[in-house]
């Protein structure tokens, strides 16, 4: 449910701690049936069917149709079957993959020109021409409609006009129903004008959910197609959404792309990863991921049955530079170089994170091993800057969390470290997620707060203007010289004339932020997945998140 | 009688309308005080605020009253009754109709309470007779101490124990061994939706392990009371057989706190099953509940709660009822 919508790894952290774990919402039932049917149709169809059938689990899903309505991982794993979007990026190559496009051209960064593959359609036979792909995208942006990926065609022109304006009476209608930056010249072609350049306007389009064509049928029964979507994907739903219990797609046989390499797909939805991993060992489950406090205990049972990859998901710690306290620049790299990440990283979170070197992580393009003088651990050098800063005000640091997410152990873990290597005292200041958003927007935090981000995009632009930028809600209030410098980075990088041009003023921009250090960079994700010997070819993309159409039966 | 229940259904209204308000009203003042949940909607990544003011509209949620801390917001209230009338409960987050939600969680709830509830009675109520007639024997001892460990043991850990041993070690030797597959679901490690009531006997005695053993001491301790009574010594001086004395004349009487105890628990267990649920993946009426409340759906919280409440009025006048049949002392006029 809407409580999922983070990233795999930042959920199964919230059911860190035993009642978290019994507890964590919608509890859900399966038709797992190892025992019984499916499990029996799992081991035949393997050997009567060429491509078999594999289980999977996740949680139960927000929605699955429209697309863009899906912001979180749990939906958009079972989208990205049933859906084709314009491209992919392969996550270890950087590469874009295209599925749907033909080509993806621009000459300047502003208009871009999609060509379509010709002759694909619907899972209902409808074509998923350059009019379904448009129709789902003005439908995305309309204001009223309060998608939850809308806001991905903010660069576009003409989006404001489909937003109600700020302060409008109850009932005022946006000024227009399309986007007159997106035009449909032919039945393969459309082209797209932003209001200005964005050289990672292509990797923005990567998002599936947000940029998936929407069929006519769809658009005009939603209630129906939210419970048995009609994609343009490599497999088609199989009945409809059984809320709590399964999703099960199968192989769309028109499908004109790379076919998908199993016959069928069972999405179990559990609503605990401890409950799964339990009937993953019980044999009645293929693909998993265990609850972080089963990791040691899943590793050693599945032996190198296991994924262990970036999950592209940054967790930092924020300062609120309106705080004196924090406003020297010495102090926020003696507390960042008084943090030993690795210590942490291998007793807090049983090696699942990875120390971060830079404020971009490591599966996007751009991002570097070495960037980050201050994120290593030198408690003198640390002792050295409090000193010369003449230290903090009461030599007390509060420390700010939502205490929902399973963050007290770690906290603690950077406390005690900043108390034994720098003298400080601490305290814990900690809420649960709405209020402690509703004291980050109000500026009531007067110490290192935490907070993570998640990638929309493989672009480094996705890691530094949503989170410092003009894009951001900057609740830290980064302003002066250097945040304008940042600025103009990230201007200069947005309308470079190529993706990779782009790199390079981006990384500049990166290193203004590890210069001024904003924000403690902390770790980086990583997703932890455990399969069954019944299938193999098991990879994971940190915006696709297990590639489930690669994935081959034994 | 008639006109006892008629009184008691007509008290239901103002508790259910006070209940429906109180709820309407902490949940209000939980969003003027901690903000609005649809931001944390989003976890981390906040997206632009006018996604999110679309969203709060879509959702009722930019009424200004809710910037007012303290303001009941009684428009809301009234529009909310008013949709109540016409049978419009409202949608959660991912726009499901609550009515949907419910009558979807219900009935793995009632199945899980009815299991819990013959377990714990019938086991519960023979043990506490055992020990009873047995005082201080060596069956009276180990029910005792039998059940101090029930009590004792937090459901969360004997749900995940209970789960590990029968499924993980019962289930796959099962399985191995070839049984059918009606048993091998019974032994499961989560419900099985192909075998509704069989996949969930291990849950529902793992739910009502805890009253059971509360209900074995009640029974016990009224039971020893009773069977000290004047009215019992008489039966058996009578010549009664020692089975009708106890079954009929004794047990009857020392019912009425089990009966008492098992009507609140009726409610408690329909509600409070969640860990339970969690544990073994029964997407039932306790988790509906929490999730709701976590994420701060006002129309859910409000529609379960209240239909919760009116299963806790309904228990407890069938359990005022009982007690006149119970005890033939208790006469309602």
């Amino acid at each position: 449910m809407l409580s999922m919508r983070r990233r795999r790894w930042t959920a199964g952290l919230a059911a860190i701690g035993l009642f978290a774990a019994a507890c964590s919402g919608g509890s859900s039932d399966t038709s797992s049936g190892g025992s019984s049917d499916s499990g029996s149709t799992d081991e035949g169809g393997s050997t009567e069917a060429s491509g078999g059938s594999f289980s999977a689990q996740i949680g139960e899903p927000s929605f699955l149709a429209p697309t863009s309505q899906c912001y979180e991982s749990e939906c958009g794993q079972v989208v990205n079957t049933l859906y084709s979007g314009l491209l992919t990026v392969d996550p270890e190559t950087s590469e874009q993959v295209l599925t749907g496009a033909e080509s993806i051209e621009t000459d300047d960064s502003k208009v871009w020109t999609v060509t379509l593959k010709e002759g694909w359609t619907f899972h209902n036979g409808e074509p998923a021409d350059a009019e379904a792909y448009v129709r789902a995208w003005n439908y995305a942006a309309y204001g009223p409609n309060a998608t939850q990926v809308g806001f991905f065609f903010s660069p576009v022109e003409g989006y404001d006009d489909l937003q109600v304006p700020e302060g409008a009476a109850k009932g005022t209608k946006p000024k227009a129903e399309e986007m007159s930056g997106v035009k449909v010249v032919d039945d393969v072609t459309i082209e797209i004008t932003l209001a200005e350049p964005f050289s990672q306007w292509s990797q923005v389009m990567s998002y599936t959910p947000a940029f998936a064509p929407i069929a006519e049928e769809c658009l005009k029964d939603l209630k129906t197609c939210a419970d048995a979507p009609i994609g343009n994907g490599p497999y088609e739903i199989d009945g409809k959404w059984q809320h709590n219990n399964n999703i099960t797609v199968t192989k769309f046989a028109d499908y004109k792309g790379d076919a998908g390499q199993a016959d069928e797909i069972e999405f179990k939805i559990y609503g605990d990863l401890a409950t799964a991993f339990r009937d993953w060992q019980a044999g009645n489950l293929d693909i998993t991921s265990p609850d972080p406090t089963q990791v040691p205990q899943a590793g050693a049972i599945a032996g190198d049955r296991v994924v262990q990859v970036d999950s592209g998901s940054f967790t930092y710690f924020g300062f609120p530079l309106y705080e004196d306290a924090y406003k020297d620049l010495k102090i926020r790299q003696a507390l960042s170089l008084a943090i030993d990440r690795d210590t942490i990283i291998e007793k807090v979170f049983n090696g699942l994170y990875s120390p971060a070197q830079d404020v971009i992580a490591p599966f996007v393009p751009g991002s570097r091993t070495d960037a980050c003088p201050y994120c290593v651990y030198d408690p003198e050098k640390a002792k050295q800057l409090l000193d010369e800063a003449g230290g903090i005000p009461g030599d007390t640091v509060t420390i700010w969390f939502n205490n929902d997410g399973g963050h007290e152990q770690w906290i603690q873990a950077v406390a005690n470290g900043w108390r034994n290597d720098l003298g400080l005292d601490f305290e814990l200041e900690s809420q649960p997620f709405t209020p402690y958003l509703e004291a980050l927007g109000a500026g009531k935090v007067d110490g290192p707060y935490r907070l993570a981000w998640g990638p929309d995009y493989p672009s480094p632009e996705n890691y530094l203007d949503p989170v410092y930028g003009e894009g951001s809600s900057n609740y830290g209030q980064w302003s002066g010289p250097a945040h304008e410098e940042f600025l103009k980075l990230i201007e200069e990088g947005d309308a470079a004339a190529s993706l990779d041009e782009g790199i390079a003023t981006y990384q500049q921009a990166a290193d203004v932020v590890l210069d001024e250090l904003p924000v403690i960079p902390l770790w980086f994700g990583q997703t932890y997945i455990v399969y069954s010997q019944n299938v193999d070819n098991v990879s994971y993309d940190p915006l696709r998140d297990i590639v489930y159409t690669d994935v081959t039966v034994n | 009688m008639g006109r006892y229940t008629l009184r008691r259904l007509l008290q239901f209204v103002p508790v259910l309308f006070g209940t429906m308000f109180l709820l309407h009203y902490l949940q209000t003042l939980s969003i003027q005080i901690n903000g609005d949940p649809i931001a944390a909607l989003f976890g981390d990544r906040q997206p632009p605020e006018s996604t999110l003011n679309a969203i709060r509209t879509s959702f009722g949620l930019d009424d200004p009253c809710l910037d007012q801390t303290g303001n009941p917001c009684l428009g809301m209230f009234v529009d909310r009754l008013s949709g109540y009338a016409r049978g419009d409960f409202g949608v959660d987050f991912t726009l499901q109709p609550i009515t949907t939600l419910v009558t979807e969680a219900l009935p793995y709830t009632l199945r899980l309470t009815v299991i819990a509830l013959v377990f714990e009675s019938v086991i519960g109520i023979a043990a506490g007779v055992v020990a009873a007639i047995r005082k201080d024997k060596l069956s009276d001892n180990f029910i005792r101490i039998s059940t101090v460990l029930l009590i004792s043991v937090p459901i969360f850990v004997l749900g995940v124990l209970v789960q590990i041993a029968s499924g993980l070690y019962v289930g796959i030797w099962l399985k191995d061994a070839g049984a059918p597959d009606w048993l091998v679901a019974a032994f499961s490690v989560v419900y099985q939706a192909d075998y509704p009531w069989l996949s969930l006997v291990v849950p529902g005695m793992v739910l009502g392990s805890l009253s059971l053993g509360f209900i074995a001491r009640l029974g016990r301790t009224s039971l020893i009371e009773i069977l000290r009574a004047d009215y019992v010594r008489t039966a058996r001086a009578k010549g009664l057989p020692s089975s009708r004395v106890v079954g009929v004349h004794a047990l009857r009487n020392a019912l009425i706190p089990v009966i008492t105890y098992i009507g609140v628990d009726v409610g408690l267990l329909m509600g409070g099953a969640l860990v339970t649920e969690g544990i073994f993946n029964i997407p039932g009426v306790g988790g509906l509940v929490f999730g709701a409340v976590r994420r701060d759906e006002t129309p859910v919280v409000i529609a379960v709660a209240t239909l919760l409440t009116l299963v806790f009025l309904v228990t407890s006048l069938l359990v005022d009822l009982l007690y006149a049949v119970l005890d033939p002392r208790i006469r309602y006029e």
